[in-house]
C-alpha cells in the first residue's frame, strides 16, 4: 500500500499563546475534514505532527488519516522556538518511517512537509544543519509558511523556495492558510497517482507569496 | 504534554460509514479516580452505547463529526453528575466520494475512456483492455494508457505494446498512442517484410537443434531501436504540425513509457522478443506449470513510488541501452504472455519480490483465462479493470496472448 507522508510541523512557542494557537486548531481541524472529503487523502495520506517550543514534540507519529485524531494543541507560556530540534525529529522520524524501494515492500510517495512559525530560530545553528539536510532530502514538496510580524522569511527561505507570509495572525488568516494547505495535500496526493510532478495552487490573497 | 484543567479528557476511535463499528470511550486525565459513564446522547444514526462493557458500538450510517454529550460520575462519589464533550469522527467510504467526470469536450487529441479488444488468430488469442482510472475520472482528465495489437508475415508474428503517459506531460494521452501505434506499425511493417522471413528462419534453426550463436538477438535489437526511433519522430511530427496550427508544445509534452513483445510461433515453441522502457511489468509464463515464468524486461523505479523513466531522444540513439533493454527468449509450445501498465502491476504485485514469483503471474492468468472464456472477453476484460484496490487509481492496461498452434 503506497503511503503519502504528510508531516506538520507546528510552531507552539509562547508567542503563539491565545487567539494565534486557537486559530491553528481550528484551522488543523478543518483542513482534517477537507482532506476526509477527498478520496486520495482518504486512502493514501498518512500524518504525523509535530509541536515546537522549547523542546521538539511527535505528537503522533505518522497515522492513516482515517484514524487521526487531533488533540488540542497547546502553547505553554514563555517557550522558545526551537525549530531546529523540530527539524532534527523530523529527519529521524521519516528517516525511520518513510518506505524507500526494496524488494521487500513498495515504497511510498516522496513525503510533503509544512512548518509554520511565528518567530525565529533560538536553536539557530541545528536550524542551520537540519535545514540543509533538509533541502538535500527527496520531499514532494516543502511548504514554509511564516505568520505575523516577527517572523524571518531569510530563515524559511533556507529551507525552501516555496515560503508564504500569513501577516495577521487571527482567525480568518489561519483559516485559509490551512485551506491552503489543504489543497496542496489533496493536489499532491492526487498527481502521486499518475507520475505527475506536484504544483501547489496559488495561495490565497491573505497570504502572499515571499520571495 | 500538560493540559490546563483537571479534568478528565474523554475519546472515541474513529469510525466509518457502513462499517460495523465497536470501541471502547477512552478515559484520560482521571488520575488515580475510577470514572463511570452514565449517559452518552449525541450518538450519529446507528451506533449506541453499550451498557455493560461502556462500548460505543453498531453501524454509522452516514459521514460527519458528531459533537457526543457524557455525563460520567466518580465512582468514589457517585452523587456528583459531571458532563463532558468529546467529537466522534465518522469517516465516508472513500468509494462512494470517488466522482466520474468525463473530459473538456473541446481538448485536443482526445482519447476515449477505455477501449478493448479480442483478436482470435487459429487457436491463438489475444485480448488487449485499457481503461481510465479513478485519479483521472475524479478531476475530469483523460486516459493516458494504450496498447497496440498486430500480426505480420501471414499471422506468423505478433505485435503487442503497451504505454502509459507521464502524469506530468499535458499531452501524454496522444504521446502513448503516437508511441504505441508507430513502433508496432513499424514492427510490423519490418516483420512483413524480408527482416521477418531472416528471423523466422533463424529462429527455426534453432528449435532444429542449431546451436550456433543465431543473429535473432541482433536483429531484433536493430528492430527495437528502429521501432523506438519511429516513436519518437512520430512525436516530432505531431509537435511540428501542433506549431504549424498554431498550438505550441514540445516533445516532453508526449513523454510515455513503452513495452513492446513481438512472438513468433511455431510448432516446437514459442520466440519471444521484448524491449521495454518505463514502469509495469512483461512476462511469459505456461499455464499449465505452475513454476513456470520468464520475466521479458526490468522495470524502471526509483527510489521512491511514482519514479519512472520514459522513451527518450538519447535513448534511442544509445545501441548499448537499447541491448541493455532487449530480451529473446525459446519458450515451450504453449507458452502465453503479458504486458502490464503499472495500474495492473502496482496493484497486483504487492512488492518487487512478488514480481519474480511465478504464483501472482499464475493467478493473474488464470482470471485471464477466465474472462477469455466468456462470451465477450474485452467487455469482461474492461469490467474487471475496475477492480477495486485501496490507494491505486491509475489507467489500467492489460494485454493477454494465449498461444498454443
Amino acid at each position: 500500500m503506497r503511503r503519502l507522508p504528510v508531516y506538520v510541523l507546528i510552531d507552539t512557542s509562547g508567542s503563539m499563546q491565545g487567539e494565534a494557537i486557537q486559530s491553528v486548531n481550528v484551522g488543523m481541524r478543518t483542513m482534517l475534514s477537507s482532506l476526509r472529503q477527498d478520496p486520495y487523502a482518504l486512502e493514501s495520506v498518512w500524518l504525523s505532527v509535530i509541536t515546537f517550543d522549547t523542546e521538539a514534540r511527535e505528537l503522533f507519529p505518522l497515522t492513516p488519516l482515517e484514524r487521526v485524531r487531533l488533540d488540542e494543541i497547546e502553547a505553554p507560556p514563555a517557550g522558545g522556538t526551537f525549530l531546529g530540534a523540530a527539524l532534527e525529529l523530523l529527519i529521524e522520524r521519516v528517516e525511520r518511517d518513510v518506505k524507500t524501494a526494496s524488494a521487500e515492500s513498495k515504497a511510498d510517495w516522496r513525503p510533503l512537509l509544512f512548518v509554520m512559525t511565528d518567530g525565529k530560530p533560538s536553536d539557530r545553528n541545528a536550524f542551520l544543519a537540519a535545514a540543509a539536510r533538509i533541502q538535500g532530502r527527496s520531499f514532494a514538496n516543502v511548504l514554509a509558511c511564516g505568520v505575523g510580524p516577527r517572523v524571518k522569511l531569510e530563515d524559511l527561505r533556507l529551507l525552501t523556495d516555496q515560503v508564504v507570509l500569513l501577516e495577521t495572525m487571527d482567525a480568518a488568516g489561519f483559516a485559509s492558510l490551512f485551506r491552503w494547505v489543504s489543497v496542496s495535500v489533496t493536489l499532491t496526493s492526487s498527481q502521486a497517482g499518475t507520475k505527475a510532478g506536484t504544483d501547489l495552487p496559488p495561495p490565497p490573497p491573505e497570504i502572499r507569496l515571499a520571495f | 504534554m500538560f493540559f490546563s484543567s483537571g479534568k478528565p479528557v474523554f475519546a472515541i476511535a474513529n469510525a466509518r460509514a457502513g462499517v460495523l463499528f465497536r470501541a471502547p470511550i477512552e478515559i484520560r486525565n482521571n488520575g488515580e479516580r475510577l470514572v463511570e459513564i452514565v449517559d452518552v446522547k449525541g450518538l450519529p444514526a446507528g451506533l449506541e452505547l453499550d451498557g455493560n462493557t461502556r462500548e460505543i458500538f453498531g453501524t454509522p450510517l452516514g459521514a460527519g463529526e458528531h459533537e457526543v454529550h457524557l455525563k460520567y460520575c466518580f465512582a468514589d462519589d457517585s452523587s456528583g453528575k459531571w458532563s463532558a464533550v468529546c467529537l466522534l469522527i465518522v469517516n465516508p467510504d472513500p468509494e462512494s466520494l470517488w466522482k466520474k467526470i468525463d473530459p473538456p469536450a473541446d481538448a485536443p487529441w482526445p482519447k476515449e475512456n477505455e477501449a478493448a479488444e479480442l483478436v482470435v488468430i487459429g487457436e491463438r488469442r489475444i485480448l488487449a483492455g485499457s481503461k481510465r482510472g479513478r485519479s483521472h475520472a475524479h478531476v475530469g482528465s483523460f486516459r493516458d494508457d494504450d496498447y497496440f495489437i498486430g500480426q505480420a508475415a501471414d499471422n506468423e508474428f505478433v505485435v503487442l505494446l503497451v504505454g502509459d503517459g507521464a502524469g506530468s506531460a499535458k499531452y501524454s494521452r496522444r504521446g502513448s498512442a503516437l508511441a504505441t501505434r508507430a513502433a508496432g506499425g513499424h514492427l510490423v511493417e519490418e516483420l512483413s517484410g524480408s527482416r521477418g522471413a531472416v528471423i523466422a528462419a533463424a529462429v527455426a534453426a534453432r528449435q532444429a537443434g542449431d546451436t550456433a550463436e543465431g543473429i535473432w538477438t541482433e536483429q531484433m535489437v536493430g528492430l527495437f531501436s528502429a521501432a523506438a526511433a519511429a516513436a519518437i519522430a512520430a512525436i516530432d511530427a505531431e509537435v511540428e504540425i501542433a506549431h504549424e496550427e498554431g498550438r505550441p508544445c514540445h516533445p516532453g509534452d508526449f513523454c510515455t513509457t513503452l513495452l513492446a513483445v513481438v512472438g513468433l510461433e511455431t510448432s516446437a515453441g514459442l520466440f519471444a522478443a521484448a524491449f521495454s522502457i518505463g514502469d509495469g511489468a512483461v512476462a511469459a509464463l505456461l499455464p499449465v506449470d505452475p513454476a513456470s515464468l520468464w520475466l521479458l524486461g526490468q522495470p524502471d523505479g526509483g527510489e521512491f513510488a511514482g519514479q519512472t523513466r520514459f522513451l527518450d531522444r538519447k535513448l534511442v540513439e544509445d545501441p548499448s541501452a537499447i541491448f541493455a533493454r532487449v530480451r529473446c527468449l525459446f519458450l515451450p509450445a504453449g507458452t502465453c504472455l503479458l504486458l502490464l501498465t503499472d495500474g495492473v502491476s502496482d496493484p497486483r504485485f504487492a512488492t518487487e519480490r512478488a514480481l519474480i514469483d511465478p504464483a501472482p503471474w499464475h493467478a493473474l492468468w488464470q482470471e485471464v483465462e477466465l474472462l477469455l472464456a466468456t462470451a465477450e472477453p474485452a467487455p469482461a476484460l474492461l469490467s474487471w479493470l475496475d477492480f477495486r484496490v485501496p490507494g491505486h487509481h491509475d489507467d489500467r492496461t492489460l494485454v493477454a496472448y494465449a498461444g498454443g498452434v
